[in-house]
């Protein structure tokens, strides 16, 4: 992955911890540093590297201090509307340059951080008392910057958060200011390493997925079995309120779309009772995917949750205060994310900020993510009904599916990036897309992205099926065929191509070539073509091989389990592909 | 370890110099590695090695690696000792 580093300070000195932090997330970053104050130029000029380089990433690193020196050095100089002024200008030439390369460029993605200044500054009291002051530098400019958001394509790094989270003498090093024009400390180049690392790995959705949480000392002070559930520690007074709040920072995260699971050695019916009869639990059954309250080994259980869930261990954080199911979990399975537990339960609100920053944050949100535990439930409902219907044809019938297929619709683009980014299994050449990628398709005239959602008796699932098609003439190449692990099973497939080429041959198609690609992990649709009467072509040694439809035999048949309940077109939009 | 043995290994570890390269009155401007940005990160992986916190005027002093082990027995650190 290409990344240009554009600052207006030097920050030659990040480069090695900044690859190795993308190395821990499984980046392998190509860095570019710009001149030192390079960054305009950069933008600017047509031939500078960054608008000739072919980059993935451009971090925009911006000192406040710098930015806005004369103000802090003469304060009195400047008046409130002055300093207004001043970032007013600044903004409007920083989004002026932005809009202008993330025209010309298709691919380019900006990660952009808010400033800090130091505070308090020598005005002290004058400074939020008087018309004078830089202490409204920070917030004014720092408000403003948000708006650049407004493109999809400039993603804002919180890096004031970092300095008042770790300090000002932690991060910065006034030493090498004077001597190399360096601000930050090896501690805190090492911390905004960090920081920049875990935004890449959001924006490229591998961020983790699913939480796993021990109950006693845990969720809970004390031991329930010992204790009882009125003995416990948990309210809203005393240190009971430390694990309260921390139940809370859990369904905070539930509702960003992680999962939440129970793994604990308990007696089931004391968990339950302490569920049901606790008052201060802020954590309800149905908050979790998985209850599995039992007295097996950690590591059995949380196989079996990855299973139900079907992700792979690589999803999983797990939680414990207990050192040795810790270290048992991280020798056994060491994909899974075992971090330490704090010493004191006063600490765990700190703590599970932390965490959450590091390995559970999102930079955009979908309706799916939002409702993604409700999602599971259903299906987990959904597979009660299969095992109680006598046939699958009752099955089908008994789901009463309607489905809707979406031809380039933008609503949709951050779900069918985020399904490009994490369908493994039923995903036929596991390309992965960026949000930017997946809207420069719905817009090109060579390009038709099919969306399709699902609706069942259990409720909505959402978009769960993504076809991306290259059409050259009267030939059409399925770039991309995935559905999500939810609905394997469901003949969803079968209707899904169905329709896609119905529209195809409506626009002309006179034949469908289609791919399998053959990862790891997705053995299960290696003879999907086969099953739909494509023709194989062409076959290499390395498993992957190509298929062929003539659209003047009609073949693949109607399924008539899913009604399809409208198609939303929205016109390819002409003209804005060069 | 004998504490000048182990500057060395520092130095020679990141400066990518072998370890017999590593002569007691080697100085910055010596190598291309050394120069003033690379005398800022010589010293930074010195003071995490280390554990200690030069001041300024040391950083600057402390350009041959006779004079940075010099600064670190200024710290109390002493031969036999990490």
């Amino acid at each position: 992955m290409k990344i240009a580093l554009l600052s207006n300070i030097n920050m030659d000195l990040m480069v090695p911890r900044f690859e190795e932090c993308l190395k821990d997330i499984g980046i392998n970053g190509d860095l570019y540093v710009s001149g030192f104050n390079q960054y305009m130029q950069e933008m600017i000029n047509p031939d500078s590297v960054l608008n000739k380089g072919d980059f993935d990433i451009a971090v925009i690193f911006l000192d406040g201090e710098e930015i806005f020196q004369n103000v802090i050095r003469e304060p009195f100089a400047y008046k409130d509307k002055d300093i207004e002024l001043i970032i007013d200008s600044e903004i409007n030439n920083l989004s002026l340059q932005l809009g202008n390369v993330i025209r010309s460029n298709r691919k380019l993605t900006f990660f952009i951080n808010n400033i800090f200044i130091r505070r308090p500054s020598i005005l002290g009291a004058l400074d939020y008392n008087t018309e004078f002051g830089p202490a409204v530098l920070q917030e004014r400019f720092n408000s403003k910057i948000r708006h650049l958001r407004s493109s999809e394509r400039v993603v804002i790094i919180d890096f004031a958060a970092l300095v008042s989270r770790y300090g000002y003498e932690t991060i910065y090093d006034n030493r090498l200011w004077y001597l190399g024009r360096i601000k930050f400390s090896s501690q805190g180049l090492l911390h905004i390493s960090k920081l920049l690392s875990s935004y890449i790995q959001a924006y490229l959705g591998k961020s983790k997925k699913a939480l796993i949480l021990d109950l006693d000392n845990t969720l809970w002070g004390g031991i329930v079995g010992e204790d009882g559930i009125e003995g416990i520690k948990l309210g809203t007074e005393g240190i009971g309120r430390a694990y309260y709040d921390f139940q809370e920072l859990i369904k905070a995260l539930k509702h960003k779309g992680i999962l939440i699971s129970v793994c604990s050695k308990n007696n089931l019916a004391d968990v339950k009772e302490v569920f049901e009869e606790n008052e201060f639990m802020k954590l309800e059954e149905r908050d979790f995917v998985a209850f599995k309250v039992n007295w097996e080994s950690k590591t059995k259980n949380i196989r079996e949750i990855a299973a139900d869930l079907n992700l792979g261990l690589d999803s999983f954080v797990f939680v414990d205060d207990n050192p040795f199911e810790r270290e048992m979990v991280r020798s056994e399975l060491p994909q899974v994310v075992v971090p330490d537990f704090p010493k004191d339960p006063a600490n765990l609100t700190q703590w599970m900020i932390d965490l959450s920053c590091q390995y559970f944050n999102n930079i955009t949100i979908t309706n799916e993510d939002k409702l993604r535990t409700e999602i599971y439930h259903a299906s987990a409902e959904r597979k009660e009904l299969e095992r109680s219907a006598s046939t699958s044809e009752d099955f089908y019938k008994s789901l009463e599916m309607t489905a809707v297929m979406k031809i380039n619709s933008q609503a949709d683009f951050k779900r069918i990036a985020q399904l490009s980014q994490r369908t493994n299994q039923f995903n036929l050449t596991s390309r992965r897309y960026t949000e930017n990628e997946v809207l420069d398709f719905m817009n090109s005239r060579d390009w038709m992205v099919f969306g399709l959602e699902l609706t069942d008796r259990f409720g909505p699932n959402g978009i769960i099926g993504v076809i991306n098609v290259r059409i050259n003439g009267a030939d059409a190449r399925i770039d991309t065929f995935l559905l999500s692990c939810r609905v394997i099973g469901r003949t969803v497939e079968d209707f899904f191509v169905y329709h896609v080429i119905e529209e195809l041959r409506e626009r002309g198609v006179k034949k469908v070539f289609g791919e399998y690609i053959p990862t790891k992990k997705n053995s299960v649709v290696k003879d999907m073509y086969k099953k739909l009467k494509f023709k194989l072509l062409e076959e290499s040694v390395d498993g992957s091989n190509l298929w062929e439809l003539d659209l003047s035999e009609t073949i693949i048949e109607k399924n008539t389990w899913i009604k399809r309940q409208l198609s939303i077109m929205q016109e390819v939009i002409v003209g804005t592909h060069p | 370890m004998e504490l000048i043995h182990e500057v060395k290994r520092v130095i020679s570890k990141n400066l990518n110099l072998p370890l017999s390269e590593v002569t007691n009155e080697l100085a910055a401007g010596d190598l291309d590695a050394w120069d003033s940005l690379g005398h800022l990160k010589l010293i930074l992986r010195i003071e995490e090695n280390f554990k200690v916190k030069f001041k300024t005027e040391q950083i600057i002093e402390a350009t041959t690696v006779r004079k940075i082990y010099e600064q670190l027995k200024e710290f109390g650190l002493s031969d036999g000792e990490k």
